[in-house]
């Protein structure tokens, strides 16, 4: 029987990061997810921090390829 | 079970990776020219080593990897981007290192600023980190690798890795909201301007959540 603590808000802050790129351990993730459902304060936290990072994904996967770079790559072949 | 040295073949594998790879050239070499001289002479050495790669292996992993060395090879006797020492000390007092991830924005803000950025705004960004963060970083935004994947890639231990794309995607999004938003000089603006050797401000005090 699983007898962990339930996480606090420094400790969900603290796992924050880990939580947002999905590499918490089963446990961690439950209890994280577990007190985000409780804390209006640590889940607005989470999901400030997961839009910043999905806008700046956004922004950054503009990057385009060059015309013509695929063409190039394959005449050297 | 080995790869057969089939152009036609390499392709079919090269095109899916094309995009990451390009742009992880871009953020480490600062222009779209040099970054084009990386990729070819990266795709010029995979294909080379094409034949020994089992068909099992990873190619995306395997190719970003040669990307790296490559530019890490071309590179050594340059020192592109502040010290890493320097930065890591002035970045020691900004809120969101390690494991907190503290929102800087509040509403919609992320999304206004952040998606109205040019691509010169972006290199800036990332050119004022050290190498060593700006290629997790990359790695990072550019596609979906997990922890374990990008320090594969990046050749460093994974807590290394991951201490480092904290730091890093928090730092990067404290030069571009500051960038976006102008303002005054806080503490942590004129120490990593510092730190960089720059007289622009470059971001403002963090807004916390």
């Amino acid at each position: 029987m699983n007898t962990a603590q339930p996480y606090q808000c420094e400790e969900v802050r603290q796992r924050l990061n880990d939580y947002l790129d999905q590499e918490l351990s089963p446990q961690e993730m439950r209890l994280t997810l577990e007190h985000l459902d409780v804390c209006p304060d640590c889940m607005a936290r989470c999901q400030q921090a997961y839009q910043e990072l999905a806008d700046l994904r956004a922004a950054i996967q503009d990057f385009d390829v060059p015309d013509g770079l695929p063409e190039e790559l394959s005449r050297h072949l | 079970m080995k790869m057969s040295a089939d152009p036609k073949l390499f392709e079919v594998y090269l095109a899916p990776v094309l995009k990451t790879a390009y742009g992880t050239a871009l953020t480490l070499s600062g222009s779209s020219q040099d970054a084009e001289t990386l990729v070819l002479e990266t795709t010029l050495r995979a294909f080379q080593a094409f034949p020994a790669l089992s068909t099992g292996s990873r190619f995306k992993l395997w190719f970003l990897r040669i990307l790296i060395q490559t530019f890490q090879e071309r590179n050594r006797n340059l020192s592109p981007g502040p010290d890493m020492a320097d930065w890591e000390r002035t970045t020691d007092t900004m809120p969101g290192n390690e494991g907190q991830a503290v929102a800087i924005t509040t509403g919609n803000a992320s999304r206004t600023l952040l998606r109205s950025l040019n691509t010169d705004q972006l290199l800036h960004a990332f050119s004022t980190m050290p190498l060593e963060y700006r290629t997790i970083c990359a790695l990072y935004f550019l596609d979906d690798l997990n922890y374990q994947e990008i320090a594969e890639i990046a050749g460093c231990p994974l807590e290394t890795m991951r201490v480092r794309l904290h730091r890093g995607r928090q730092a990067l999004l404290h030069t571009l909201y500051g960038s976006k938003t102008g303002g005054s000089k806080g503490a942590h603006s004129a120490a990593l301007a510092r730190a960089i050797g720059t007289q622009a401000p470059l971001f403002q005090s963090a807004s916390v959540a």
